[in-house]
């Protein structure tokens, strides 16, 4: 079969289609900022990345140029004699399934070794995750089989573009139904997957189970219902029956209320990396090392800042890591690129201990009605040399007029307003 | 030789054996308890349009089964998974319209259609290479199948029917659309054919059946009505001396089983 599937491979379409999405995904990927990308520095990201591409867009386009190879034996009539070939109708499906899906692969490998070498550009740890990526070449050979499936049943014109709509509008469709287990059967993980969380790779791996026996499945239906003189063998019941198992179980299975289906929380390391300024510590997952020179520039604004007053939260954890005391507060990271300017910002966010659960926010009519809290934010944020958000004149004037006022006031009235705040009490009047 | 019931052409094994074979497209009867033999060399299927020559030889390829009686290829019924494999492995078939893949080049084509018969990977090359000998087309075997002329794609299409070497090879109007010269040379590649395999050739062209056919069916209406030879067709004729055998005689005498059996040509 390899010469004839190497013949197919040079001659068919699908070659051509597969490097067009790939020179559009290695495009798009190679695109992407560094400075706000959500993916280049997280492998986890970085490998979802390419599965999404490779599924929504890729494997549309797969899609629908299978149904369009998938035609040409009836629309050039190659179909009168090969319909008398021992190889049944499931065999020619086979060929063109596997030179279209190997071609996908091809190309779906280069987009992988793009988005990896990217994240290794930034990442200080070297942790490629296969699983979303093997479930992602699954489903692209069951969306290449659906293709070749509907272009054998309808050889018209239009099935191959219907097909590639298809397919794009049942992700569309299905992004709006998150919760709805059907969209299982349909993987396109598009979720954010922060250090957090790891791949679920039993599921993963049991839906990538479920794609390519469902694919081999479906390639036997035309030859089933077309060629009823050769129908394929029992061989077909094999991978029916392996595709009904496993999309019986990730329509079964249940995910923890609140919790990804696709993923699990990631264990807890045995020694986060931490960056200790002063009074400041803040740690991060060790995968996120890369981030600490500017966890440490912000956790020495910070103790510029805050360091000293009383009322404020000095130990900063990423989120996800175990907190080490009542006192931590967690630091939101939702970029695996971050400069120093917004790790401050996000390290002062967290600075002010909590509001109580069910505490309404008081308002502060001398800054114009804006919570209590946005005032004592923007001192602190003007203290770190931070730009502070504009809420106004009345309330720029107040900022400046508590900016003006000598550092011991301000400190005394900070630890105050920090401390009530805790306490869900309006915080005291802003010194003059 | 006027047939009512099944008629053998020689005293050999046939080939192929079509018993009381019925086939219906929803109202229409194309083949209507069609007894035939077909026996090694060149048979050609006569009739007019309509006469369930096509249906026939969709019969003989397997492509589809008769809706009442049997079909048996090489000994073996066709029924059965097992079975319409091993015989499928041993047919050639070159439709009416023969379809291709014009990128393919003659060669890739070949081996395609050697690899859909299950010829072994080990032998594929040299029966590519002797398929496409045999239609003298291996100085082309590097060319695009969009690129050959008509005659030469209607070579490429003897050579996917004969590449894995089957006992028996089915003809849908092979000269159809072919010059003088393509048609002379035809003649004599299916005269050939027919030395090494089971030939069955459906055809209207008289001449074609005067120079190339040892056995003769004529079908009318989806029935068999004439089972001989090329010389006894022609004897069927008024008039026939016995002694001429060329396209005129062939077709006087299929005029003869035509009008005797009243239809309407």
């Amino acid at each position: 079969m390899r010469r004839v599937l190497l013949t197919e491979m040079r001659r068919g379409e699908a070659g051509k289609v597969a490097l067009l999405a790939g020179a559009a995904g290695v495009w798009y990927l190679l695109s992407a900022d560094v400075a706000v990308s959500d993916w280049i520095g997280w492998w986890n990201q970085a490998s979802i990345k390419v599965q999404v591409f490779g599924v929504i867009v890729m494997g549309s386009l797969m899609s629908a140029t299978a149904a369009w190879t998938a035609g040409r034996a009836r629309r050039t009539r190659v179909d009168a004699w090969s319909d008398t070939a021992p190889r049944g109708g499931w065999s020619q499906a086979l060929l063109l399934w596997a030179a279209a899906w190997l071609w996908s692969l091809l190309v779906y490998a280069v987009m992988a070794a793009v988005a990896f070498q990217r994240t290794a550009a930034v990442s200080e740890v070297t942790a490629p995750v296969w699983s979303p990526l093997v479930l992602g070449a699954a489903m692209t050979g069951l969306q290449i089989a659906a293709g070749v499936c509907a272009g054998t049943l309808l050889p018209s014109r239009i099935t191959a573009p219907a097909m590639g709509v298809l397919w794009y509008l049942v992700f569309v469709v299905l992004a709006f139904l998150p919760g709805l287990s059907l969209a299982r059967l349909f993987p396109a993980l598009d979720e954010h997957w922060d250090a957090t969380f790891q791949p679920h790779t039993a599921r993963l791996l049991v839906a990538a189970l479920w794609c390519a026996a469902a694919a081999l499945a479906v390639l036997a239906l035309p030859a089933l219902l077309r060629r009823p003189v050769f129908s394929p063998g029992p061989l077909a019941a094999v991978p029916a029956v392996l595709a009904l198992a496993a999309g019986g179980v990730l329509l079964t299975v249940r995910a923890p209320v609140g919790e990804p289906f696709w993923a699990v929380r990631a264990e807890q390391p045995a020694a986060p990396v931490c960056a200790t300024e002063g009074r400041v510590r803040a740690c991060l997952w060790p995968d996120d090392r890369h981030l600490l020179p500017q966890a440490r520039d912000a956790a020495r604004a910070v103790d510029r800042a805050v360091g000293a007053l009383p009322g404020f939260r000095r130990d900063f954890r990423q989120t996800g890591l175990r907190p080490a005391g009542p006192d931590s507060a967690e630091l939101p990271v939702y970029r695996p690129v971050l400069d120093s300017a917004t790790m401050t910002e996000a390290m002062l966010g967290s600075a002010l201990p909590p509001r109580p659960e069910g505490c309404a926010p008081h308002m502060l009519r001398e800054t114009g009605g804006y919570p209590d809290a946005f005032l004592v934010e923007a001192v602190v944020n003007s203290r770190a040399k931070l730009v502070t958000p504009y809420y106004g004149d009345q309330f720029a004037a107040v900022l400046e007029r508590v900016l003006a006022t000598p550092a011991a006031d301000q400190d005394r009235w900070l630890s105050a307003a920090a401390d009530a705040i805790g306490r869900c009490r309006p915080v005291p009047a802003p010194p003059r | 030789m006027s047939v009512d019931s099944h008629t053998t052409a020689g005293g050999s094994a046939p080939t192929a054996n079509v018993e009381g074979a019925t086939v219906r497209y929803k109202t229409v009867v194309a083949l209507d308890g069609v007894h035939a033999d077909f026996h090694p060399g060149t048979t050609a299927l006569l009739g007019p349009n309509g006469a369930g020559k096509t249906t026939l030889l969709s019969l003989l390829s397997t492509a589809r089964q008769p809706d009442q009686g049997a079909v048996s290829l090489l000994g073996a019924p066709v029924r059965g998974r097992a079975n319409v494999r091993r015989v499928r492995e041993r047919i050639g078939v070159l439709p009416q319209s023969f379809g291709y893949y014009p990128r393919y080049t003659v060669r890739e084509f070949v081996e395609y259609a050697a690899w859909l018969r299950r010829v072994p990977s080990t032998e594929r090359a040299g029966r590519v290479r002797e398929a496409l000998g045999l239609v003298e087309l291996e100085r082309y075997a590097d060319r695009r199948m969009g690129a050959l002329s008509g005659g030469m794609l209607r070579r490429a299409g003897i050579a996917q029917a004969v590449v894995n070497r089957p006992a028996l090879v089915l003809l849908d109007e092979p000269t159809v659309g072919l010059d003088p010269a393509q048609r002379i040379g035809f003649r004599t590649l299916i005269r050939a054919l027919g030395e090494r395999s089971a030939v069955v050739m459906s055809t209207h062209l008289a001449e074609d059946v005067a120079q190339v056919c040892d056995h003769i069916h004529v079908l009318l209406e989806g029935r068999m009505r004439f089972t001989g030879s090329a010389a006894e067709l022609c004897a069927e004729a008024d008039g026939h001396d016995g002694t001429t055998l060329d396209g005129s005689a062939v077709e006087a005498g299929y005029l003869a089983v035509v009008g005797r059996n009243g239809v309407p040509v």
